[in-house]
């Protein structure tokens, strides 16, 4: 029993309160991108997606998927996968462009 | 002396059995091949848009941006109740875990059946890969229609897979075989809900809001 509590503690546990924050924002910021996109279509409500979709998907992984809260390991791997993403997208766009 | 032995027994039983973070490195490896899935098919997106920005401009406009919006927000409320459910499972509220995940199934079912009316709606107006109305439009916005078939229906079918495992976990838990002290599999569930999440943030502005 003693051996379960200490496992229990060792735990982050993130107050609830976070992940409604969290949440509320998601909701949020959805409602200004989609909102930018219908009344300001073209280059403004495109760049406000460009903006804040990065915003969004960096929430959910940081604090739902608690990149935060573990080891920094779990962040470098994320680096890495995001950098031969970056990687993927410029070599297939020189090749577009210079073509 | 004979109960301190007793502890260690325990303690050296559970270090042989489980490894959680072996058991989180090995998920996050598998969802980064998942995105890496997912990217190569948004690259396709991309170089084809460049090509073809005015065709894409337009069929667009034909998408319902409202279902893309509220689908976005019920995918990310379903992230919430994940979470909640994860949570609710580390501070011992086994019930309440399970049922914050019959709820996160929900949401999810109801996510699908948006998706369904969507596509119902977009095939019964002839908006499908190789149908005969979209072959007199300009070829770009024909391809447009089959990168937004090809990726929300890989996406959908990994909402169908999450949703799937939620349910083994839910068994599992009513077994007794996820507790709040070993329950590294509700949360590897849980991350991998979360990325159909973030790949679904990533999709809507792509599809839904290039007007």
């Amino acid at each position: 029993m003693k051996d379960q509590d200490s496992t229990v503690k060792n735990e982050h546990l993130i107050p609830y309160k976070i992940f409604v924050f969290v949440w509320l924002a998601l909701i949020i910021l959805t409602l200004i991108t989609a909102g930018a996109s219908t009344y300001f279509p073209g280059a403004f409500g495109i760049a406000v997606a460009i903006i804040i979709t990065p915003i969004k998907a960096f929430l959910v992984l940081e604090i739902f998927m608690h990149l935060r809260y573990e080891s920094k390991a779990f962040r470098y791997m994320f680096l890495v996968t995001i950098g031969i993403v970056a990687v993927f997208m410029a070599l297939t766009l020189v090749d577009y462009t210079f073509r | 002396m004979s109960q301190n032995t007793v502890a260690n027994k325990t303690k050296v039983e559970h270090s042989v059995h489980r490894d959680d973070i072996g058991a989180k490195t090995g998920m996050w490896l598998f969802l980064f091949t998942e995105l890496l899935l997912f990217v190569g098919l948004i690259l396709v997106y991309v170089v084809f848009r460049a090509n073809y920005s005015h065709e894409f401009h337009e069929a667009a406009g034909h998408l319902n941006v409202k279902i893309g919006v509220i689908n976005t927000l019920i995918l990310v409320t379903s992230s919430l109740t994940i979470v909640i459910s994860l949570a609710k499972m580390q501070r011992g509220n086994v019930e309440t875990a399970s049922d914050y995940l019959w709820i996160t199934i929900g949401i999810g079912a109801l996510f699908l059946m948006n998706k369904f009316v969507e596509w119902f709606e977009k095939i019964s107006h002839d908006y499908y890969p190789g149908s005969a109305y979209l072959k007199t439009l300009p070829n770009g916005e024909s391809i447009f229609y089959s990168l937004y078939y090809s990726l929300t229906g890989l996406h959908a079918l990994h909402v169908i897979i999450g949703m799937t495992i939620m349910a083994f976990i839910i068994k599992q838990i009513s077994d007794g075989k996820i507790t709040p002290d070993n329950h590294v599999k509700l949360e590897n569930n849980a991350l991998y809900w979360h990325l159909v999440d973030v790949i679904w943030i990533i999709l809507l502005p792509l599809f839904y809001l290039t007007n």
